[in-house]
């Protein structure tokens, strides 16, 4: 089964109830919809943003509804479903086709993959939102596994365990502080937190373990960042300041 | 702050109930089913596991990640051990999963100290387990909400709880503009440009023609096109459409409806 083979060896990925209240705040979130499709597409994104916002609330992750996309008008015209986690940033989350396994890839729409912290994917319990009473949490993809596939789409093997999500967003949370610490507007900020966090997640180590137990090769991440911003064309961050963030979000993990 | 009307800390675990404080039959031979088990000393170890995390759990906040691992792995423990209260064939199965909802709710407000929603946290040293207190929350849930009209409110009340309080998802939507309305000047203001914004980008240099006006268009169109299809029609990589809307046209989307007076009532 498909939820089985993206979930660990022996066991279901963690489902989330699909309420009442979910179910009649996607209804109102779709009305006035030009058509049934878009009516259609707008509940779906509506209840997978809901699901996801219930996950982040467990864990008391502080969302924003003021600038929350599911409420904008906009949601007739674009296809996102996105949760925005206060300090961290925008969650996409998004409901995965059922029927793939782990070797397939996902088509995420193209509004959904920039300017993400990352995607959230889930798998309704039946085949459709609609006859669903809970979701099931598959795994995470990381803000630049989005960003590196510049439109193709991802695969479900690039996804990571909660466990490892619950790091990346520490990661990100700690990185977006020490920027703006260092008076990086906030426009700008996104972009270079990735960059980071991009950097300080591929060492090989992290490939293998995806975990924080494992020993940094500092002089490697800066090397990363460095590249990656002569690569884009953008400023050339200093040595000096890809080391200064490096070994702060070092002390923050340890200190955790 | 909110409290929650019920607090199962002051329970005792269902081994320790006398037969007078035991409620229906299925109650009784759950009990009289547990008793054995002591007798034998057959005590499932799954509530001994989830004690030793809730009692690690407590050595951390809330927000921090050793914490939010754990209880995604209690989470998980839990649901995979399928030892939570079934549904009761009375109820329906959304009643079950909005009764859920608020149980997963009360667990992760009060699994720690200190409460945020109940008068006492879970208690590891107490005579509970975590799945025998959380079970005993679920089972007033279900006995309850259901009640009737009174608590009817608790089918909306899910699942926005804040510092602040319950928040009905509903909220979301109430004081959100009318996107219909929205819907029909955003139309206008395409068609129109009077900024001339609109005509005065285009998504590759090599493209003049293909602007923003000309994306948002085909988004606005009653067939609503996806930008990948959009992309695809334009022969433009998709990458770079997607790049184009969320940096080009969203800002001035977004622009666009924060001053709309007439959407804003300005």
């Amino acid at each position: 089964m498909t939820l089985m083979d993206l979930g660990s060896n022996e066991t279901l990925p963690i489902a989330i109830p699909i309420t009442t209240g979910m179910r009649e705040a996607a209804d109102a979130l779709a009305a006035g919809a030009p058509n049934g499709a878009i009516a259609g597409r707008v509940r779906e994104n509506a209840l997978a943003t809901l699901v996801g916002a219930a996950y982040f609330q467990l864990q008391h992750y502080a969302i924003d509804w003021d600038r929350a996309a599911v409420r904008s008008p906009l949601r007739f015209v674009e296809d996102v479903a996105d949760v925005l986690l206060t300090g961290i940033g925008a969650v996409e989350c998004r409901a995965i086709a059922p029927g793939l396994t782990r070797g397939d890839s996902v088509a995420l729409p193209l509004e959904a993959m920039v300017d993400r912290v990352g995607c959230l994917a889930i798998a309704w319990e039946s085949a459709a939102a609609a006859d669903s009473s809970s979701a099931r949490l598959l795994g995470f993809w990381p803000g630049f596994v989005l960003a590196q596939a510049q439109g193709d789409s991802v695969p479900l093997e690039g996804l990571i365990s909660l466990d490892a999500m619950v790091d990346y967003l520490f990661t990100v949370e700690t990185l977006e502080r020490l920027l703006a610490a260092e008076e990086i507007p906030e426009g700008q900020r996104a972009g270079i937190v990735q960059t980071f966090a991009k950097a300080n997640w591929e060492l090989p180590e992290n490939k293998r373990r995806r975990s924080f137990q494992v020993a940094r090769d500092l002089e490697d991440r800066e090397q990363a960042v460095l590249t990656r911003e002569t690569d884009d064309g953008a400023s050339v961050a200093s040595r000096q300041f890809a080391q200064r963030i490096f070994e702060a979000l070092d002390q923050e993990i340890a200190a955790l | 702050m909110f409290k929650d009307d019920f607090d199962p800390t002051e329970d005792r675990d269902l081994l320790g109930l006398p037969p007078g404080e035991l409620g229906d039959q299925s109650q009784l031979s759950e009990h009289l089913s547990n008793a054995r088990f002591v007798h034998h000393s057959k005590i499932d170890p799954i509530h001994g596991e989830l004690r030793e995390m809730a009692r690690c759990m407590g050595q951390f906040p809330p927000k921090h990640r050793r914490r939010r691992k754990l209880f995604d792995r209690m989470v998980k423990l839990i649901q995979d051990s399928k030892k939570l209260k079934a549904k009761p064939e009375e109820l329906s199965e959304e009643q079950y999963q909005d009764a859920l909802s608020r149980t997963w709710l009360y667990f992760s407000r009060n699994i720690c100290e200190p409460p945020l929603t109940a008068k006492k946290a879970y208690d590891p040293d107490g005579p509970a387990s975590p799945l025998t207190w959380l079970n005993r929350y679920l089972e007033k849930r279900l006995q309850h909400d259901w009640k009737d009209d009174k608590q009817a409110k608790f089918k909306i009340a899910q699942p926005f709880l804040s510092d602040e309080g319950w928040s009905d998802p509903m909220e979301l939507v109430a004081d959100a503009p009318d996107a219909a309305i929205a819907l029909e000047r955003l139309r206008h203001w395409v068609e129109t440009d009077p900024g001339k914004k609109l005509k005065a980008i285009s998504v590759i240099e090599a493209r003049p023609e293909i602007t923003a006006q000309v994306v948002l268009r085909d988004r606005l169109a009653p067939e609503w096109l996806k930008l990948r299809e959009i992309a695809e029609r334009y022969g433009i990589a998709p990458g770079t459409v997607g790049y184009f809307w969320t940096t080009k046209v969203k800002p001035l989307l977004l622009d666009f409806l924060a001053n709309d007076s007439e959407l804003f009532g300005g």
